[in-house]
């Protein structure tokens, strides 16, 4: 910046401007505060925008955290389902078990039988193990592992030393000797016959649509009520065996019904006003076996993802039905878990009842010309009793 | 406390939104941006909404002021900046023309000047100015700003601001007298 000139009227317009002394007006505080204050409330409908963006992301996250969970019930057993007998024989032995942990095979106490548990190896590859070399005598020699029914077996070698590798080997049953006792074990390797099975599956669920007018309802000093609302589905299902105590099942709902029924006050009547959603949903749960093989009364829980597509919307009020369709998004995904039991009926036919919940991860309103889908965001939930009978093949 | 830290310390509490910081920071700079926009717009009303959107601008921009000059020197900028933007919105700032400045008789004589006159009057003559002439006359004249900077804020050029300027101060300067005469 540099000086103006310095013409005299310059001057004399600059000492008179230097002399005002008129205050602004009080009214511009005020009306800048009511401003300020307008902002602020801005400000926070923003914070609550970005939060529910956060959320959103939350919700995304939770899909990866779900598949962590899904990985989890499928990998993580619940009991010991790879169990190898070390045969006992002669030999003075310890009971020798895998930890997962550790990454090596310690020892127990017992000089009956000689066990380890081994999980997740690949027998091809090997692995190390180490072992105390006070205990190194015990297990110098080859132990052979077996496995009922199963051919060829696979037997560990255990080398000298504190750190030995076990090497996967293959032994005949001939070296095996007489006195040698061993119980039924399971081998998770890649030759774990699949077993598939197919059958039918119907569902009592009680559904939630879980929005702002649900919740409102919920509270008994509110005019509208939300009702408990039941719905019924049906479909077929499919699974395999992909390990032992672990099944992959895939449902195909044919009708699946979810929404809400409220009590309304509506043109000064009180009626019943219910949204339902008819969705067609196919759906895909990680089973994981509670106990060994083998019993007839399997417990088992269930993790999965379920995806429908939404073949109609319709809102009901006092039996007047309207389709609504437009205002549901097409395609609804969400999580889903549960525990359950497969009763075996006979050697081939099994009945699975068990006990259900699902939610979903995406907001289902879209909308509609007054309220835009971001301000009633709706997600389906549902928990519900479901009975499967399934053939295996 | 240096001044330079309370601003420092005020600019942050009006960051965070703390009212009574930015009513603190308005009180301190308000009565004299509210003569530069009186000398901006010469009249009273438009003043008055001149200031408050300044004022707006710069609570909401505060963010952007790094304390790299000081901060009255800031305010002023967005108040001049604003003032720009309240002529433009309307319509496009016009200047003075020849027309103008055929009933314009100079002089030169600034003994017929008085010491003290009217601010009503002042402004009213303030206010017979196109808004370009205006804008260039107080930038120069009250802000102490170069031609060029001025052609570069009004987007005109260096000419124009320094003809715009002259012809201001001369016409400002006859309705003075005149009003004074009247008076």
């Amino acid at each position: 910046m540099k000086s103006p000139d310095k013409d005299l009227f310059t001057s004399w317009y600059r000492r008179w401007f230097h002399q005002l002394d008129e205050p602004p007006p009080e009214e511009i505080w005020d009306h800048l505060s009511e401003s300020l204050d307008l902002d602020e409330v801005w400000q926070g409908i923003s914070q609550t925008l970005d939060a529910a963006d956060a959320k959103t992301a939350e919700k995304q996250f939770s899909w990866p955290v779900s598949l962590i969970l899904l990985l989890f019930c499928l990998m993580i057993p619940a009991f010991p389902l790879s169990e190898y007998m070390v045969p006992q024989g002669n030999r003075s032995g310890v009971d020798l078990w895998y930890s997962d942990k550790e990454n090596k095979i310690e020892e127990g106490y017992s000089a009956e039988i000689s066990s380890a548990n081994i999980q997740n190896e690949e027998p091809e590859k090997g692995y190390f193990i180490s072992i105390s070399p006070a205990k190194a005598e015990y297990i110098k020699t080859e132990i052979p592992v077996l496995r009922k029914g199963l051919d060829p077996l696979p037997h560990f070698v255990f080398e000298a030393g504190d750190a030995s590798r076990v090497k996967p080997m293959r032994s005949e049953i001939s070296t095996i000797q007489e006195d040698i006792t061993y119980e039924e074990i399971e081998y998770p390797d890649k030759k774990y016959p699949l077993q598939w099975y197919l059958g039918a599956m119907a569902a009592k669920n009680n559904t939630w649509l879980l929005n702002y007018q649900t919740r409102q309802g919920l509270n008994p000093g509110q005019l509208n009520q939300t009702n408990l609302t039941y719905t019924t589905e049906f479909g077929i299902l499919g699974g395999v065996d992909v390990a032992p105590g672990m099944q992959l099942q895939f449902e195909w709902y044919i009708n699946s019904q979810t929404g809400q029924s409220y009590q309304e006050y509506i043109n000064a009547l009180r009626v019943v006003r219910a949204v339902k959603l008819d969705y067609n949903k196919f759906q895909i749960l990680g089973i994981r076996d509670l106990r060994k093989k083998g019993a007839i009364a399997m417990p088992f829980v269930a993790a999965g993802f379920y995806a429908a597509h939404l073949k109609e919307a319709n809102e009901i009020i006092d039996g007047e039905i309207s389709n609504i369709s437009n205002e549901y998004v097409d395609m609804d995904l969400g999580l889903s878990i549960g525990i359950g039991l497969r009763y075996s009926l006979t050697e081939n036919f099994i009945l699975q009842p068990s006990l259900r919940s699902s939610y979903s991860l995406k907001n289902t309103y879209r909308g509609n010309d007054v309220i835009p889908g971001t301000f009633l965001p709706s997600r389906n939930a549902q928990i519900g009793i479901n009975l499967g009978i399934h053939f295996l093949f | 406390m240096e001044p330079e830290h309370q601003h420092k310390e005020l600019v942050a509490a009006c960051k965070n939104g703390d009212r009574r910081a930015q009513e603190s920071l308005y009180r301190m700079f308000s009565r004299d941006m509210y003569h530069l926009c009186l000398s901006f717009t010469g009249d009273r009303d438009q003043a008055k909404d001149l200031l408050q959107e300044a004022f707006i601008k710069i609570f909401r921009s505060l963010d952007s002021y790094q304390f790299s000059g000081t901060l009255e020197g800031w305010v002023r900028r967005v108040v001049h900046n604003t003032a720009i933007d309240y002529f433009r919105k309307s319509k496009t700032i016009s200047y003075l023309t020849d027309e103008l400045q055929e009933h314009h008789q100079s002089s030169k004589s600034l003994q017929e000047l008085p010491d003290y006159i009217n601010t009503e009057a002042v402004l009213a003559c303030v206010k017979r100015l196109p808004e370009g002439a205006r804008l260039v006359f107080n930038l120069f004249a009250i802000e102490g700003y170069s031609h060029k900077e001025i052609a570069a804020q009004l987007n005109i050029s260096e000419g124009t601001s320094k003809s715009q300027y002259n012809r201001a101060r001369g016409l400002l300067q006859d309705w003075i007298k005149k009003e004074n005469e009247i008076t």
